[in-house]
């Protein structure tokens, strides 16, 4: 059940199943203390794709950090809380965020979505604010790996999703040797990729893959 | 048109690109010209002239987009394929790439545009230079120092540039000039003037290789008050710096020598340098700012500074070069030494001897002091204007002509290289080039007497003339080897005769070009049959080219010795 209470600072909170999505006693220093600690991952950020919608706080510190300089995106699996949210926050802020709130029910919704295909198309930054996801862990942590795309199998999902699994042909099928859930590093999708054909479509994939290569030796 | 200059490398040399950009305007004054810099080197891109835009290659972000397993594998794919894409948004005409890395090349391969100049690479790392100067300076990173052009010479000259050479321009930018009117405003202990004609000093360097020591700019500060106290002395420095230079602060003040300490953004250095008479630097970005001001400029070479590469561009600046023997060193892998060397080898009182010379307007007593310090300093004075392309002239001694040697090998490859891009025509060019040659010389070596000269010349034509008969029958041997491309005897054979020819030459200083021409052909010699030969054709023509050029320019030295003059 998702209930509402107001924290020791005198603002509206959200509970689910008696879970605190944000902080009971401060919910907005919670929410300036999360986006300071993720101001590297931020920095020169296009656009962040937020888990959890939460009691939003966290949203509106991480709006006035980024000053406009990216697009948020907020990926919410509790078909409740943006609901809850609006009626608990009926502030200014609130409409804005919910126009940015996916909600899911698994990846595969998740991925089909409209605002997530495009945002996965180009550069962005994940960032899960884990007060907001309880009840729905494992869907976010599945979720979560899924946009890293750091394994084999996130990373295919992912390349499925953009429809550019072709452009990586040959590193897909090298990496179907590998542990489904290995950890995967650029150092794997350059040891596997092999286009030697400028014909090839994974042929451009593999030359931005090489001026990577050259960063990190 | 629509242009792009790639220059991916450090603050300095995306400085050092502003004379090729200057040229490409005064070749293409309707030209649109766009650059492509690294973040970190972006404060310089308001300060190039003639640039309608500047696009940024966010190597930090996309370094860290690859390394922390927070972020998706794909960021810094993705973000670099929008580089890529806004790049080739612009529909560029003309690409050149002032990059010689292999970052830089595989990203030229991604650019389209009709016409690329300088390294792309394709993902079997086959390189294509799209130009013979960036065929050489690849060749060119395994040469001597004074053996190569200078990199604002050769980027000049990749983009087209015949005699006329664009000096070092760069743009103020208005905040630049307003923090820098404050800062000398607060100097000048008056209500209405800023202070002017001051000794700027820059202490510290980005590269802790190219220090000198601050206990080595105290004891240079303390002895160049005494000596000219009326010259005020101004401390340049980043803000970062100021703890560093903390120290040196502290003593100066226990000794009671009056400095101004300048700390101020890039822009205001460039504005702050306009006012100023003298500056000591080892530093390369500060170095490169004052080669577009009037301040005289003396350099410390030190640690991987490579003077005849990278050295001030700016005519009569001064530069002071450690003897030590491990310098220049590589400029990417650390000091290798137990300690700096290079820097202590280099004392005060020969840095102060070369200032006091410098103040005093003393061109002979400068040679003096060079020869005096020459066991610790090598003393270059720049020359821009009198042949065409960068030279430094010895002030310390020079008994085996070295630098003329070098400047000679410098024009018959300049003109071999132009007359590949430009045709014969360069070739019309020749006897001018060949009398401000005459001209570097005698700047050079002053002290010449005129049967010296003669004996000079006539020495060094003889030496030439041993490749001039040599080379007719090196392409007679070529032609009878071109019908057994297959046949590895008949190229031992052939490669016999170019190792006696070389043993031949070696000795002759004037021939150290040809030597190394050679060396590159005889190394080459395990190549397939057709490569192998056209690799010692092309040697070869070019051996025989640029001596002949060699020749042309001495012959026009001894016929017009009197011109010269």
């Amino acid at each position: 059940m998702l209930t509402q209470d107001v924290s020791r600072s005198g603002i509206p909170i959200l509970i689910r199943d008696g879970r605190l999505l944000s902080s009971a006693v401060d919910p907005r220093r919670e929410a300036v203390n999360w986006v300071q600690s993720h101001q590297a991952l931020v920095r020169g950020a296009q656009a962040v794709c937020v888990l959890g919608l939460g009691s939003g706080y966290h949203l509106e510190a991480l709006q006035a950090h980024l000053d406009g300089s990216a697009e948020i995106l907020i990926l919410e699996a509790d078909r409740e809380v943006p609901s809850a949210y609006s009626l608990a926050l009926s502030n200014s802020a609130s409409g804005s965020f919910l126009s940015r709130c996916v909600v899911f029910a698994n990846e595969d919704e998740l991925l089909s979505d409209g605002q997530v295909a495009k945002m996965i198309c180009g550069p962005f930054v994940v960032l899960p604010f884990f007060p907001a996801l309880q009840g729905h862990v494992e869907l976010y942590r599945s979720v979560h790996e899924i946009l890293l795309a750091r394994t084999p199998t996130a990373l295919r999902r992912i390349l499925s999703a953009r429809g550019e699994e072709h452009l990586f042909l040959n590193c897909l099928q090298q990496l179907s040797n590998v542990a489904r859930t290995a950890p995967l590093s650029i150092h794997d999708i350059l040891r596997n990729s092999d286009v030697r054909s400028s014909v090839d479509p994974g042929y451009r994939t593999q030359l931005l893959w090489k001026i990577l290569g050259e960063l990190i030796k | 048109m629509k242009i792009l200059v790639v220059s991916l490398l450090r603050l300095g040399d995306v400085l050092l690109t502003a004379p090729a950009i200057s040229q490409l305007h005064r070749l293409h004054p309707d030209a649109e010209i766009q650059i492509l810099v690294n973040r970190e080197s972006a404060k310089a891109v308001p300060h190039l002239p003639h640039l309608s835009k500047a696009h940024i290659f966010e190597r930090d972000l996309l370094q860290q987009g690859l390394g922390e397993a927070e972020r998706s594998l794909l960021e810094s794919y993705d973000r670099l394929n929008q580089l890529v894409f806004e790049l080739n948004q612009e529909n560029f005409d003309w690409v050149i790439n002032l990059t010689q890395t292999h970052l830089s090349g595989y990203l030229l391969s991604l650019v389209e545009s009709p016409k690329q100049t300088g390294l792309s690479l394709d993902l079997m790392q086959n390189a294509n230079f799209n130009s013979p100067w960036f065929q050489f300076l690849n060749q060119s990173l395994d040469l001597e120092d004074d053996e190569a052009f200078h990199f604002s010479d050769l980027f000049q000259f990749s983009v087209g540039a015949n005699e006329t050479l664009e000096p070092m321009s760069l743009l103020r930018t208005e905040a630049g000039r307003k923090e820098a009117h404050s800062i000398l405003h607060s100097m000048s202990g008056t209500n209405s003037e800023t202070l002017q004609n001051f000794f700027a000093i820059q202490p510290l360097t980005s590269d802790v290789k190219k220090n000198w020591g601050l206990d080595r700019f105290s004891s240079l500060i303390k002895s160049f008050y005494h000596s000219h106290a009326e010259i005020p002395i101004v401390i340049l420095h980043a803000p970062f710096e100021t703890v560093a230079l903390q120290p040196l602060r502290e003593w100066l003040e226990k000794e009671a020598i009056p400095v101004h300490w300048a700390s101020c953004s890039f822009s205001a250095a460039l504005s702050i340098l306009d006012h100023a008479k003298y500056l000591l630097t080892g530093d390369t970005s500060v170095k490169h700012l004052a080669s577009a001001t009037n301040a005289k400029i003396i350099e410390l070479s030190l640690g991987s500074s490579s003077l005849h590469r990278t050295g001030a561009y700016q005519d009569g600046s001064i530069i002071i070069q450690t003897q030590e023997a491990c310098a220049p060193c590589e400029h990417s892998s650390s000091c290798f030494q137990k300690s700096h060397l290079c820097g202590e080898r280099v004392s005060v009182d020969a840095v102060s001897a070369v200032i006091d010379q410098v103040v005093a307007q003393n061109h002979l007593g400068l040679r003096t002091v060079a020869v005096e310090f020459q066991e610790e300093i090598q003393v270059w004075t720049v020359n821009t204007k009198s042949v065409g392309f960068w030279a430094a002239i010895p002030q310390h001694s020079d008994p085996a002509f070295q630098s003329a040697v070098s400047w000679l090998d410098l024009l018959g490859r300049r003109f071999f290289l132009q007359s590949k891009v430009r045709g014969k025509e360069v070739f019309n060019e020749l006897g001018n080039e060949s009398l401000r040659f005459g001209r570097l010389l005698r700047k050079a070596y002053p002290n010449l007497e005129e049967q010296a000269w003669k004996t000079t010349i006539e020495n060094f034509e003889r030496q030439a003339m041993l490749v001039d008969m040599r080379v007719i029958g090196l392409e007679s041997g070529l032609n009878h080897l071109r019908s057994k491309l297959e046949n590895e005897s008949a190229y031992s054979q052939f490669k016999q005769t170019l190792l006696v020819f070389r043993d031949k030459i070696r000795p002759h200083v004037l021939l150290r070009g040809h030597t190394r021409l050679l060396d590159l052909m005889i190394e080459n010699s395990r190549a397939p049959g057709f490569a192998k030969f056209r690799h010692l054709q092309d040697g070869i023509q070019e051996m025989a080219q640029r001596n002949s050029i060699e020749l042309q320019v001495l012959r026009t030295l001894s016929q017009h010795m009197e011109i010269t003059k």
